[in-house]
């Protein structure tokens, strides 16, 4: 068998698109060369298994303290730590208390600490004095601590489901949040926020589009229309059917359906956009025990953030879909860019996610 | 079948390095012209496949357009005017020229005049806004990437760049809530502007968060529509402070409440978004959401660029945050 075949720089090039030289200086992590493309070219490297030579890795791979509530699995470690190190730095686990002991000591070489899961604000602000370096939260933004954040777009993304789902033909969206279980973090629940926002946001903007606003008295809406939880929703089934009417969904907005042109007795495409997985999980369920076909009678469209795993045994779903990776390798840039001072946008920054067809809308 | 030949393969001929003959190929300065003869001879001589060679989309010279509506241009007092300043700051940086296409009333002949100078320009970018249907038409004649700053609609099949609306409208909320307001107030037209809408659903975020009710009398449209004058209605009760769509509608409201005899901050708390100055005497006492200029416009520079080297990435719509700037506009209460 032929031995494989060693990559080479200009195999990289060729892949990206780019030239030898900008391959060069980018595994070499150069000045002049944007981060964006350093870690292009690093991912593209390690994907096609190129070696790197003496004068290329820059010595031993940075440190990043990484400092989380509490330990984490070696499993969970394990995947964390790949996608990591394909960034180029090494990462090192810390809870909070250890953290803010002062147990990982800054070394020179360390150039910040990433906190993937978010802690209480005081707790945050703490580690955060403590620090005194540069350090970036993954997946929350707290406003109330200045440091860098990278979270996914939950209010645009959700604006683009409803984009998504108008675009199919759908003309009644209803978004089905979680019964309020107290479970959430408050994380977890300002992003679930953002999604619920997003979407009576793009609401109203449609029905500025439609030139409807003009007659209105009010510029802004200030009613949840369309937003039930799931109980309510399996209330709104029960009572349909319980008349006789096609299960074809809830929503009571009759203003609504008389705006809408009606094809004789057909009723309206109706879409569920849930915003979180678990309640789009849920909600198929029901709808497969209430005899609701999914896609044919009405759609589910489900948000997927970076890190929420697919469980097991369950069908694909036409989601939003966040992918950790990209977040992580956001905020490895934003870490290197605080480190070597470069002017970068402070605060938030948001990472884009795409909608995947799952075969439910 | 012959095996490709490599740059390194000509760089070990030569005892020089891959990146000197890829610098020689391309033509670039750095290497000495008898180097570069021996790099193109080698290369020949071993059979170096030469159509392969991608000539770097750095080497030449790009151009860009830079679109903007006249109404938006009137120098030394406008946003935008600022906007354009930092956008042609950022693509000097990056050897990048510009030239400024500003759009009048005739919107056939700034079409035209577009197109006609197709190969001046590589690209464009796209300052504040512009019409749907200019918009639309734009996008599907012009040669080259469009990219739109501090304005977008779903839809475009472009790339753009804008202030990060929501995050800054529920930090500025969240700053008045710090201070002790719990009866906060939101002016800004909706209507007119997506930007605005985004503001006023971070303003509710941040309100809701707190368990804090929206009122609706004490959301204020900065302008009449039917007149298109500027105009905010004050009701008959306040609230203790207002989160203002725009530095313009926090100064339209400070006029309106001076007129009225009241003080900011003593009676009323204000805050602003965008931190940039207008004529207005106020505006220096305003606190304010910073609008990243500079980034935002690097930004804009940089996707025109990536896109010119490679047209079919997926579109992409960056939001840039940034930072309060704390004036004495805010009172604690």
């Amino acid at each position: 068998m032929r031995p494989k075949k060693k990559i080479n720089q200009t195999d990289i090039a060729r892949a990206l698109g780019i030239s030898n030289v900008s391959v060069s200086n980018a595994l070499a992590g150069r000045k002049g060369v944007s981060t964006d493309l350093i870690l292009k070219v690093r991912r593209t490297a390690a994907e096609m298994g190129y070696e790197m030579g003496k004068d290329e890795a820059d010595g031993p791979p940075d440190r990043l303290l990484v400092v989380t509530p509490a330990r984490w699995s070696a499993d969970r470690a394990e995947r964390f730590t790949k996608t990591v190190q394909e960034q180029g730095f090494q990462p090192e686990y810390y809870t909070l208390d250890e953290a803010l002991s002062g147990a990982c000591a800054q070394a020179e070489r360390c150039p910040g600490i990433l906190i993937p899961e978010p802690f209480p604000s005081e707790e945050l602000l703490a580690l955060w004095e403590k620090a005194g370096g540069p350090a970036v939260g993954a997946g929350f933004f707290d406003r109330r601590v200045p440091m860098d954040y990278v979270t996914d777009d939950g209010f645009h993304g959700a604006q683009a489901v409803v984009q998504y789902l108008r675009g199919k033909g759908y003309e009644r969206i209803l978004y089905v949040k979680p019964d309020a279980d107290g479970s959430a973090s408050w994380a977890e629940a300002a992003m679930r926020e953002d999604r619920l926002l997003g979407y009576r946001s793009e609401r109203y903007l449609e029905t500025l589009h439609r030139g409807q606003i003009a007659e209105q008295a009010q510029p802004f809406d200030t009613e949840e229309e369309h937003v039930l939880t799931l109980r309510e929703l399996r209330r709104c089934i029960r009572a349909r059917a319980a008349e006789g009417k096609e299960p074809d969904g809830a929503g009571q907005d009759s203003a609504e359906q008389d705006s809408v042109k009606q094809d004789g007795e057909k009723p309206l495409r109706t879409a569920f956009f849930c915003g979180d997985m678990k309640t789009a999980y849920a909600l198929l369920d029901m709808l497969t025990r209430k005899q609701i076909r999914v896609p044919e009678d009405a759609a589910v469209v489900g948000y997927r953030a970076g890190a929420e795993p697919c469980p097991q045994g369950r069908g694909p779903v036409t989601a939003y879909e966040n992918d950790e990776k990209r977040l992580l390798e956001q905020c490895c840039a934003v870490l290197r860019n605080r480190r070597s001072r470069r002017e970068t946008a402070e605060g938030v920054h948001l990472v884009s996610g795409e909608i995947t067809e799952g075969g439910t809308a | 079948m012959k095996k490709q030949v490599t740059m390194r393969e000509i760089a070990e001929a030569l005892n020089t390095s891959a990146v000197t003959v890829s610098n020689a190929m391309a033509g670039k300065k750095g290497v000495g012209e008898e180097l570069r003869r021996q790099v193109l001879e080698k290369a020949e001589e071993l059979g170096y496949d030469f159509a392969e060679t991608e000539k770097p989309a750095e080497e030449k010279v790009i151009t860009l357009g830079i679109i903007a509506s006249i109404q938006y241009m009137s120098e030394g007092s406008s946003f935008y005017w600022e906007m354009y300043q930092s956008t042609i700051d950022a693509a000097a940086r990056r050897n990048v020229l510009t030239m400024l296409k500003m759009l009048n009333w005739d919107e056939e002949a700034f079409l035209s005049s577009l197109l006609s100078s197709k190969n001046e320009t590589d690209g464009f970018i796209v300052i504040g806004r512009i019409g749907d249907e200019l918009m639309k038409r734009i996008l599907r004649s012009v040669k080259g990437p469009v990219v739109l700053l501090d304005f977008y609609r779903p839809g475009y099949r472009c790339d753009a760049v804008l202030s990060d609306n929501y995050t800054g409208a529920y930090r500025i909320t969240g700053y008045l809530i710090d201070r002790g307001h719990r009866d906060i107030g939101f002016v800004g037209t909706g209507r007119t502007s997506r930007n605005v809408v985004e503001r006023y659903y971070g303003f509710c975020r941040c309100m809701r968060e707190h368990g804090l009710p929206v009122v609706r009398e004490w959301l204020l449209e900065d302008r009449d529509l039917r007149t298109e004058t500027p105009r905010i209605a004050l009701p008959a009760k306040l609230p203790t402070a207002f989160v203002c769509s725009s530095d313009y509608s926090a100064g339209l409201l400070y006029n309106e409440l001076t007129g009225r005899g009241l003080r900011v901050p003593e009676d009323l708390s204000l805050i602003g978004y965008d931190d940039y100055l207008y004529g207005n005497a106020f505006s220096e006492k305003l606190t304010s959401y910073h609008v990243d200029m500079p980034e935002m416009a690097k930004e804009a520079v940089q996707m025109v660029l990536r896109r010119i080297r490679a047209p079919r990435r997926p579109y992409d719509v960056r939001y840039v945050d940034s930072h309060i700037t704390e004036r004495m506009s805010v009172r604690s209460i």
